[in-house]
């Protein structure tokens, strides 16, 4: 048996040889299977190292927003079965399917923190519960997660346009696309250039446009003028100073360098008192929020009105960095001007508001909600209290954190899906106007598509009637009373989108300010 | 270029490339398996053919390309007179390559051995022993060392043990009885065996299988002492010699098989692991032939359910035994593809697959000689062919003196000075071999491996027949220890296997080789004209002999007259009978004496000049214008006949058409024998050219 081999090798050796690569094969494949790491639950499909497409089930998401991503699974097969298999005595329901298409990951240099996904993730949600309560059509909140630097756009894009051949159950639209980004752009255009309707949360950048993108936000153009009018009115000691992030690839900051330049510039002579920085989103490409050259600056010139172009993120760090420059003289007031959806929770922390008292430095920020709506209850938009109602119940079962509605993400993700979900119950309802009537069966005869969706959509909604502004089928959204016009003025941008600046901290004595409403101008009359 | 150390083997290739490896399965020079063509039950395959057929040269290949391949041993059974021996040679050839090393048979081995020792007389006999003790151990891995470390370590502990008394006890004392100091020693040489070496493995198997092969013979001895096993009885019966000894054999041989097959473990078959092989040379010998026995029994025992994967080929000088009733004879051609042998009946010998080796073909002369460095003679390779009558060891020794010679004569040629003639199909004879002993005394010395019987045979194979060889033998005064020279000479003959029985009107070397070996060496060894011994002498006794024996001899008398080379007194006296007789009986006689005389061998070159050729041709015939037409036709007539005759002659065709010529001359000149004379004139010459026997014309 142990002779050389010169001896030839027989049958069960041979066997051997050939079953012992086999196994070896088997074992690797075996453990590779076994060490790999986790598959994408839910239909998705990993594309470097992330889970990327859209599902409707529940996936494999960090444990904040775990929860709400079961949630939404559980309503979304609640809405497939009603349609599929109702219960007894119930007719089947129809229903459309709307995408919220952003990151469901998070990192320290994302697109999105772990906080603004999980209130966007809850706002969309109880747009979704209170859309399902109602009458008419239901919907499934399909979730696309699209990498957590919005790179992974392609597949999610391709995954949609499959869902919109489906006759029964269409994709009515689109929503989420966070941040002002490159890809963001890029996935804008091929959805519009695929013609599914998108809506844009918590888009900004005025140049972010395409046919078939809209957004339920200001951009930085109209939130510039809302602060150019509470500067009119607020006028200070005219000494301005910017600070802007040099980030290139950062669309958003970009934009509104560009337009505070361009609003500001001369009247403050911005152009020699600007100091720039490196913002934290985005790819590493040096140390970020280096802002003590800046904070010297300001102090030396003796500014006290700060234009900050540049993301929330990085605001704490310059405010710290003004309180601890020596050179500052502590006497006169300090104004930093900044625009956006809301109020981070990250700037009104109790540490943060002591040190803008101390250093009697405000934060002035023209955005799209306030607090002031549900704190104070004063001027809060007619479609608040609803949202409040069913998101109130959600804040504790999800862990919703302090201050949940501040940076607005929840309101404007709400606003996004109730856009969609209201153009499609019109479209629905008018498609089977003439059925419903007169066979009395709710069995839909005709399902909207996408495009009429947005032929919905982008009808003009707000008319002059002659004597007043009116608006029709306009979105009584949380975040306001707004609808779109079909004008390329307005770009499928928010008209009469009321633009609150918001004062941190707040003066005690602060009088009533009127609220700044997007296109206002272009009507003779106020907007309703 | 040929090389002595791996000899090719010619026209054994049924043999070398497909019987053996399909009993092996391993290919002969291939690192492949081959299927085996028996899964269980096993032919014992024997190799038959006399002196020189190349059986040793078989078994010698076969060890060359299988040695390091599989389990492995060649043993020659001539070399060792009992089968104890024969085990031991084959345990230590096997056990290195083999699984389980012999748990069997080495304590029975040992028992046996060591029932050898410890005789005073015996010293000589004890150290063999103890040696070859040592080499079993060494062999199996039970001890390592040299020999005679190993030896010395064990002789030294059995005296230990033997001084110590711890065997007292269990062997009565019987002072100076032998019987009960071999079991004394035996008790020892086994207690050693059992504590030193098998103690991990358990000694009670080994012990449980000789105590119940003698499970009955212990109830019934009263002798039987106490905590004497079977392993002592074993080697008690063996000493005792007779019918116990083979007994004690046949159990030995059995353990030696039971332990082949017990260390071929379930993977080796499935994997069809090449089997053990065991050659033995020369089984005709005693312990050969009984070992032999001892395996086909064991292997024909009735309702057999293990078979043993022992492949052995055996080789036997001669043919078969003559008790091998049932055993299956196969050609070397019908090994090819198989041999489908199967075991039919129970007797031992049908276990026996026998192989008798045939002689080399012209073909194969023709590959021997093809290493030659110069041109040959083109009839050199039949007439070697013709003359050893394919004969494997003839043949290859005169090929290569061939071969000697050629290259001789090429070193010669390139070198200044005469050259050397050309070598003819009638030198073959005369060639030496390498080391410059003449071929046909190379040979014979292989052939007839007696010197004296040898010497006895060369001058007696010239007479004609079996009382020609005793009167010659008596006039020769040869002598010896038997009566009868000449008979003893062919019973030696018989127990070479040459001849099975010595017909008394035939020469006494039957097989045509070697009377042509003999008579050629005869020549060769002639001392010239005056010795008694001398060529001339002994062919003018047997010439006398046969002259006196009567008329019938007259044929015979006329060929030793022509074999001492007095050619003319053959010539006269056939002329005058053809000029004498007239009736047709006489000229078939005339013929018959012409044809027989022919076939006598030559004279010494040293006392004769070799001139028949020439003569027949009519070349001389100016030497002869003394006598008549028709004697110097009969003259040209008998020397090509004679010439023709040689067994190395080409047969020409002018001459073999003069013999046809002058047939029909003769035909012509007698008056009533034209019709047998005309019709040998037209046979004759086609039968010499194919080198048959004449044929007489039919009355």
């Amino acid at each position: 048996m142990f002779l050389s081999r010169r001896n030839g090798f027989g049958p069960l050796d041979k066997a051997v040889a050939v079953l012992v690569p086999l196994v070896l094969i088997a074992v690797g494949v075996v453990v590779y299977l076994a060490t790999r790491p986790g598959d994408c639950a839910g239909g998705l499909e990993k594309r470097d190292g992330e889970c990327v497409g859209v599902t409707d089930e529940a996936f494999e998401a960090n444990d904040d927003i775990k929860a709400l991503v079961e949630a939404v699974a559980d309503e979304n097969a609640r809405v497939a079965k009603a349609w599929s298999a109702p219960q007894l005595g119930q007719t089947p329901m129809p229903y459309g399917r709307i995408a919220l298409m952003m990151p469901f990951t998070s990192d320290d240099s994302s697109a999105m923190t772990a906080d603004m996904i999980r209130r966007a993730l809850a706002g969309a949600h109880a747009a979704q519960l209170r859309a399902n309560s109602s009458g008419g059509p239901h919907y499934q909140l399909l979730m696309a997660p699209d990498g957590k630097d919005l790179d992974e756009w392609r597949p999610v894009v391709d995954d949609l346009e499959g869902l919109t051949d489906d006759r029964q159950t269409p994709l009515v639209g689109v929503m989420g696309l966070p941040s002002s980004t490159p890809e963001t752009r890029d996935a804008m255009r091929a959805l519009s250039e695929r013609r599914i309707a998108t809506v844009g949360p918590v888009i900004t950048s005025a140049d972010m446009n395409a046919p078939y993108f809209f957004k339920t936000s200001p951009n930085n153009d109209l939130l510039v003028d809302a602060l150019d009018q509470y500067l009119k009115k607020n006028k200070g000691r005219g000494k301005g100073f910017l600070v802007f992030d040099s980030r290139p690839d950062d669309v958003y900051s970009r934009n509104l360098h560009r337009l505070l330049e361009k609003k500001f510039g001369e009247k403050y002579g911005l152009r020699k008192r600007s100091a720039s920085f490196l913002g934290s989103t985005g790819p590493a490409a040096g140390i970020p929020q280096r802002f003590q050259s800046a904070a010297q600056k300001i102090c030396v010139t003796d500014s006290d009105t700060v234009f900050f172009a540049g993301r929330d993120q990085d605001l704490p760090a310059l405010v710290k960095r003004l309180s601890q420059e020596p050179s500052c003289d502590r006497d006169n007031p300090v104004r930093i001007l900044k625009v956006g959806i809301g109020l981070e929770p990250t700037l009104t922390t109790d540490e943060l508001t002591a040190m803008l008292r101390e250093t009697r430095t405000t934060l002035v920020a023209a955005a799209s909600v306030t607090p002031e709506w549900w704190l104070a209850k004063s001027g809060a938009p007619v479609g608040l209290g609803g949202f409040l109602s069913v998101f109130d119940k959600m804040k504790k079962p999800y862990g919703l954190g302090p201050k949940p509605l501040d940076d607005g993400y929840a309101i404007m993700y709400h606003d996004a899906f109730m856009l969609l979900a209201n153009a499609f119950d019109r479209s629905y309802s008018e498609a089977n106007e003439g059925t419903e009537g007169s066979t009395g069966t709710p069995s839909p005869v005709r399902t909207p598509t996408k495009d009429d969706v947005y032929n919905t959509l982008i009808d003009a909604s707000i008319v002059d009637t002659g004597e007043s502004t009116r608006c029709i089928g306009c979105l009584q959204g949380a975040a306001g009373t707004y609808g779109f016009e079909k004008s390329s003025d307005t770009d499928q941008w928010p008209v009469c989108k009321p633009v609150p600046v918001i004062e941190h901290p707040a003066a005690k004595d602060r009088g009533p300010q009127t609220t700044y409403r997007t296109f206002a101008k272009t009507f003779r009359h106020p907007c309703p | 270029m040929h090389t002595s150390e791996a000899p090719r083997l010619y026209a054994r290739d049924p043999l070398l490339h497909g019987l053996v490896p399909r009993l092996t399965g391993l290919a002969h020079a291939q690192r492949t398996r081959v299927p085996w063509e028996y899964d269980k039950d096993l032919p014992l395959v024997l190799l038959t053919g006399r002196h020189g057929m190349g059986r040793t040269a078989v078994l010698r290949a076969l060890e060359r390309h299988y040695a390091g391949r599989l389990p492995l041993a060649f043993v020659d059974t001539a070399e060792t007179p009992q089968v104890v021996g024969l085990l031991a040679d084959l345990v230590r050839s096997l056990a290195p390559d083999t699984g389980r090393r012999f748990p069997l048979l080495l304590p029975g081995l040992l028992a046996v051995f060591a029932g050898y020792g410890e005789h005073g007389e015996h010293g000589e006999r004890t150290r063999t022993t103890t040696l070859r003790l040592a080499r079993l151990l060494l062999a199996c891995h039970l001890e390592s060392g040299s020999e005679a470390d190993v030896a010395q370590r064990w002789a030294g502990r059995l005296r230990g043990r033997l001084d110590g008394g711890d065997v007292q006890d269990a062997v009565p004392q019987h002072a100076g009885d032998a019987r009960h100091d071999r079991h004394a020693v035996a008790h020892a040489a086994l207690a050693e065996y059992f504590e030193r070496y098998a103690r991990g493995r358990g000694s009670a198997p080994p012990r449980q299988w000789y105590q119940d092969r003698y499970a009955e013979s212990e109830g019934t001895t009263g002798t039987a002492a106490e905590g004497q096993d079977g392993l002592v009885r074993l080697a008690d019966w063996f000493h005792r010699g007779g019918d116990y000894r083979q007994a004690a054999e046949q159990t030995l041989v059995h353990a030696f098989l039971e332990d082949l097959t017990a260390a071929r473990s379930k993977w080796q078959r499935l994997n069809r692991d090449p089997r053990p092989l065991v050659l033995l040379d020369n089984t005709h010998s005693p312990a050969g032939e009984r070992l032999v026995d001892l395996v086909l029994a064991y292997r024909a025992r009735p309702g057999t359910s293990q078979h043993d994967p022992l492949v052995v080929v055996a080789t036997r000088l001669g043919d078969a035994p003559a008790d091998a009733g049932d055993a299956t004879h196969r050609a070397l051609p019908d090994l090819v593809t198989s041999t489908h042998w199967r075991r039919t009946g129970h007797a031992p010998s049908a276990g026996l697959l026998v192989v008798p080796l045939t002689p080399l073909s012209r073909d194969d002369v023709l590959l021997m000689l093809d290493a030659a460095s110069a041109p040959l003679h083109p009839y050199l390779a039949s007439a070697l062919h013709t003359l050893t009558g394919g004969h494997p060891l003839a043949g290859s020794v005169l090929c290569e003196a061939v071969l000697d010679h050629t290259r001789a004569t090429a070193a010669r040629d390139s070198a200044p000075g005469p050259p050397a003639g050309p070598l003819g199909p009638r030198n073959l004879l005369e060639l030496t071999t390498a080391d410059g002993v003449p071929v046909t005394q190379a040979i014979l010395e292989r052939l007839l491996p007696s010197p004296h019987q040898r010497a006895r045979l060369v001058p007696l194979s010239l007479a004609r027949d079996s009382t020609a060889a005793q009167a010659l033998a008596a006039h020769l005064r040869l002598e010896g220890p038997e009566q009868l020279p000449a008979n003893a000479a062919a019973d030696y003959l018989e127990a070479e296997h040459w001849q099975h029985d010595t017909p008394q009107d035939r020469p006494l070397a039957a097989d045509p080789l070697l009377h042509t070996l003999l008579v050629h060496e005869a020549r060769r060894t002639s001392q010239g004209t005056d010795s008694r011994r001398g060529w001339q002498e002994i062919h003018g006794f047997l010439r006398r002999h046969h002259t006196t024996r009567g008329e019938d001899s007259e044929a015979d008398a006329l060929r030793h007259t022509l074999a001492a080379g007095d050619a003319k007194t053959v010539v006269a006296a056939l002329s005058e009978e053809f000029q004498s007789e007239q009736d047709r009986q006489s000229a078939l006689r005339w013929l018959n004496c012409l044809w027989y005389a022919a076939t006598a061998p030559p004279p010494p070159a040293a006392d004769w000049d070799d001139e028949r050729a020439e003569m027949a041709a009519g070349a001389f015939d100016e030497r002869y214008h003394d006598i008549d037409e028709i004697d110097r036709c009969i003259n040209r007539l008998l020397h090509g006949l004679w010439y023709l005759s040689d067994a190395a002659a080409e047969p020409e065709a002018d001459l073999c058409d003069d013999i046809g010529a002058e047939l029909a001359f003769l035909s012509l000149r007698h008056q009533s024998w034209r019709a047998v004379l005309s019709q040998a004139a037209r046979t004759w010459p086609a039968a010499v050219r194919a080198k048959r026997p004449l044929p007489l014309p039919e009355l």
